[in-house]
C-alpha cells in the first residue's frame, strides 16, 4: 500500500504527471482512501518540492512541473473525494492588484495552495478592490491573497483592505500579500495579517491565517 | 596628464588602476534612468528640454548632455533601431505589439509596459517555431545610422563608446513563449525549448553580425542582456544551464568575438554567483548590474573571489539604499562598493539597474559625487 503512496510522492517530486495520475488510479483501485492518497502521496510530495525550492536546491522548472503533476493527481482524485467529507483547509481568493500584469508568482502560489488542500479562486491580473470583495463574498473566503510586483502597484494593497472594511468583511477575512517589493514590515505597516516570501512559504502562511480565523 | 574618459575605462576593464573609478549613466539599456525619476534630475540641473525615450517598455530616457557632463559620466552609448518592416503596432488604448508579435500594456499609473501576450504560448510544436515569421535580419532599420553615430563619438569625443546588440536567446524566447510555458518546457519538453532557443539564436546572431559589421571596429564595449538570476539563486539549475544554455551562449559569444575586440559587458540580473565561473569561461569581461542584495552577490564576496578575472559594472544597491536610504547611507554604500570592487581596477560605478521612480534626486547626486571623489586611486 505504502508503495503506491511512495511512488506518488516520488513522481510528484520528479514532476512526472503521467506516473502520478497512473499511480493515483492504481492506489484507488487497491482501495486506499482518497484522503490518504491526497495527504500522504500528493501533498507530501509537493511539500518536499516546496522545501527544496526554499533551500535553493530545486528551481522554477521543477516547481512548475511538480505543481502541474500534483494538480492532475488531484483532478483524478476529485470524483472520489466528492462523496467523502474532506474538510478543505480553507478558501482563498487570489489576484494581482490593479495595474499589475504580473502573474507567475501569483499562479505558483495558487498552484501550491491548491496542491496543499485549499480551494482557490483566481481572479487573474489587474484586479480591482471591488472584484476582490465580490469574489470573497461569493466564495465565503477566509483569505484574500494579493500579489504585487511593483512598488507602484503595492500601494493599492491598503485600498483593498479599506474596501473590505467598508463592505463589512474585514473582520471575517484575513489578507495575505506577496511579491518582489513586499516585505513583512510593509505588511505590518499597512495592517494586513499575512506575508509570504515565496510560493512555498505562502502555504505555511495560509495555514497560519486559517488557524487564526478558526480560533475566534 | 589626466586620462581621457576612454583611456580611464579601458584601463579599468584591463584590470589596471586608472586615475579614478569610471562612472556610467545611460550608456546601456539597463544603467540609465526611468522617465518619471528623470524629471527630478532634470529639474535639479535646470534642464527643460523634452524627453526622448531610449527603451520603450522600461521607459528609460536619453540623458541630456549637460547632465552627463556635469556628473562627468565616462560613457556614451549607441543603440541600433528595430526593423523597418515590422514597426510597433498600437493595441487598444494602452498597449502595443512589437516586431516579434509580443504585446505589452501600460495601465495608467504604472511606470512600465508589461508583457500580456506571447505569440508562441500554449500547445505548440517545433513546426510552429520553424514557421515563425522572424523579422529579416538584413532589414536596414537594424543598422541605420549606427556607423555615423559611432564615428561621431570616436572622432569628436573622448568618451568610452558602448554598442548594444540583441540578447542571444533567453529573453526573446521568454517573451515569445510566455514565461510559464518557457519554464515548463525546460522541465517537461526540453526538445521544444532547445528548438526555440536555436531559432531565436539564429535570428539574434544574424542581427548582431549585421550591427557589428558596421560598428564592431569603433567601439570599446559591446553589451547585451540575458537575465539568469532571481533574488535567491539562478532561474534554472546550474546543471540545466550548463547543458542547455551554455553551449548556445558560447555560439553567440564566438560570433561576437569574431566581429569585435571590444570588452564584452554581459547584463545579468539576480543571484548568479553559481554561474559566474561559467560566464567567465564564455568570455564575459564585465558583469552588470551586480545585484548586490541578491543571494551571494554582495561585493564583499564577489570582489575577493572574482576580482582580476571579472570586472563589475553597477553595484550601488537599488532595492533598498538608493530609493529608501538617507544621503549619508548612499554615500556609505558607494564607499563600501568601491572598497570591495575598485582595488586593482575592474570596477565601473553605477546603480544596480535603471534608477527608478521614487529615488530622491539627492541620492542620485550623492551616488555620483561620492563615486567620483572616493573613487580616486589609490583607493584608501
Amino acid at each position: 500500500m505504502s508503495d503506491y503512496l511512495n511512488t506518488i510522492t516520488g513522481a510528484v517530486q520528479k514532476g512526472n504527471e503521467k506516473l502520478v495520475v497512473q499511480t493515483v488510479a492504481k492506489a484507488l483501485g487497491a482501495g486506499i482512501a482518497p484522503q490518504e492518497i491526497l495527504n500522504k502521496g500528493l501533498i507530501s510530495g509537493i511539500q518536499a518540492v516546496g522545501q527544496l525550492f526554499k533551500d535553493g536546491e530545486a528551481y522554477l522548472p521543477e516547481v512548475m512541473i511538480s505543481t502541474r503533476a500534483t494538480k492532475s493527481g488531484i483532478e483524478k482524485l476529485k470524483p472520489h473525494l466528492a462523496g467523502v467529507d474532506i474538510p478543505k483547509k480553507g478558501t482563498v481568493v487570489i489576484g494581482s492588484v490593479k495595474g499589475d500584469m504580473h502573474d507567475i508568482g501569483k499562479n505558483l502560489v495558487r498552484l501550491m495552495l491548491e496542491s496543499n488542500g485549499f480551494e482557490v479562486h483566481d481572479l487573474g491580473v489587474d484586479v480591482s478592490a471591488d472584484s476582490f470583495i465580490r469574489a470573497a463574498q461569493e466564495a465565503n473566503a477566509e483569505i484574500v491573497a494579493l500579489s504585487a510586483l511593483l512598488t507602484t502597484t503595492m500601494v493599492y494593497i491598503p485600498d483593498v483592505a479599506k474596501a473590505l472594511e467598508q463592505a463589512g468583511l474585514r473582520s471575517k477575512v484575513k489578507i495575505m500579500i506577496g511579491g518582489a517589493p513586499i516585505t513583512r514590515q510593509f505588511a505590518d505597516e499597512v495592517g494586513v495579517e499575512g506575508y509570504g516570501e515565496d510560493c512555498a512559504s505562502a502555504v505555511d502562511e495560509a495555514d497560519r491565517l486559517v488557524e487564526l480565523t478558526r480560533r475566534r | 596628464m589626466p586620462l581621457s574618459h576612454r583611456e580611464r575605462v579601458i584601463r579599468a576593464l584591463r584590470h589596471q588602476e586608472p586615475d579614478r573609478v569610471p562612472l556610467d549613466l545611460g550608456s546601456t539599456y539597463n544603467s540609465g534612468i526611468n522617465v518619471i525619476a528623470y524629471q527630478k534630475l532634470k529639474a535639479y540641473f535646470g534642464i527643460e528640454a523634452e524627453d526622448t525615450i531610449l527603451h520603450k517598455w522600461q521607459r528609460v530616457v536619453v540623458v541630456h548632455e549637460p547632465i552627463l557632463q556635469a556628473l562627468d559620466i565616462d560613457f556614451r552609448g549607441v543603440f541600433p533601431g528595430g526593423p523597418d518592416s515590422k514597426p510597433d503596432i498600437p493595441v487598444g488604448e494602452d498597449g502595443y505589439q512589437d516586431e516579434f508579435g509580443v504585446v505589452r500594456r501600460k495601465p495608467p499609473g504604472v511606470p512600465y509596459y508589461d508583457l500580456v501576450k506571447s505569440p508562441l504560448t500554449g500547445p505548440i510544436t517545433v513546426r510552429d517555431i520553424v514557421n515563425f515569421p522572424w523579422p529579416d535580419p538584413h532589414d536596414p532599420g537594424y543598422t541605420r545610422g549606427v556607423r555615423d553615430k559611432l564615428l561621431d563619438l570616436k572622432e569628436n569625443t573622448d568618451y568610452a563608446i558602448t554598442l548594444r546588440i540583441p540578447g542571444a536567446f533567453v529573453h526573446t524566447s521568454q517573451f515569445l513563449r510566455g514565461f510559464e510555458d518557457w519554464f515548463i518546457d525546460l522541465a517537461a519538453d526540453e526538445k521544444l525549448a532547445a528548438a526555440l532557443f536555436d531559432a531565436t539564436l539564429e535570428h539574434s546572431s544574424a542581427v548582431a553580425e549585421e550591427i557589428l559589421k558596421v560598428g564592431g571596429d569603433l567601439i570599446d564595449v559591446v553589451h547585451w542582456g540575458e537575465d539568469l538570476g532571481m533574488q535567491n539563486g539562478p532561474i534554472v539549475s546550474p546543471e540545466l544551464f550548463r547543458r542547455l544554455f551554455k553551449p548556445r551562449l558560447k555560439k553567440y559569444f564566438d560570433t561576437v568575438k569574431k566581429h569585435t575586440s571590444a570588452f564584452i559587458h554581459f547584463h545579468c540580473c539576480g543571484s548568479i554567483y553559481k554561474l559566474l565561473d561559467d560566464l567567465i569561461e564564455l568570455g564575459v569581461d564585465v558583469i552588470h548590474p551586480v545585484q548586490v542584495a541578491a543571494k551571494n552577490m554582495d561585493s564583499s564576496i564577489l570582489g575577493p573571489e572574482f576580482g582580476g578575472r571579472l570586472s563589475f559594472w553597477g553595484g550601488v544597491d537599488t532595492q533598498r539604499v538608493l530609493p529608501s536610504g538617507t544621503t549619508e547611507e548612499v554615500k556609505a554604500e558607494v564607499r563600501r562598493r568601491i572598497e570591495d570592487f575598485a582595488p586593482g581596477g575592474g570596477y565601473i560605478l553605477g546603480a544596480v539597474h535603471n534608477i527608478q521612480p521614487g529615488v530622491p534626486v539627492e541620492n542620485i547626486i550623492a551616488m555620483y559625487e561620492t563615486g567620483k571623489e572616493y573613487g580616486q586611486y589609490p583607493i584608501v
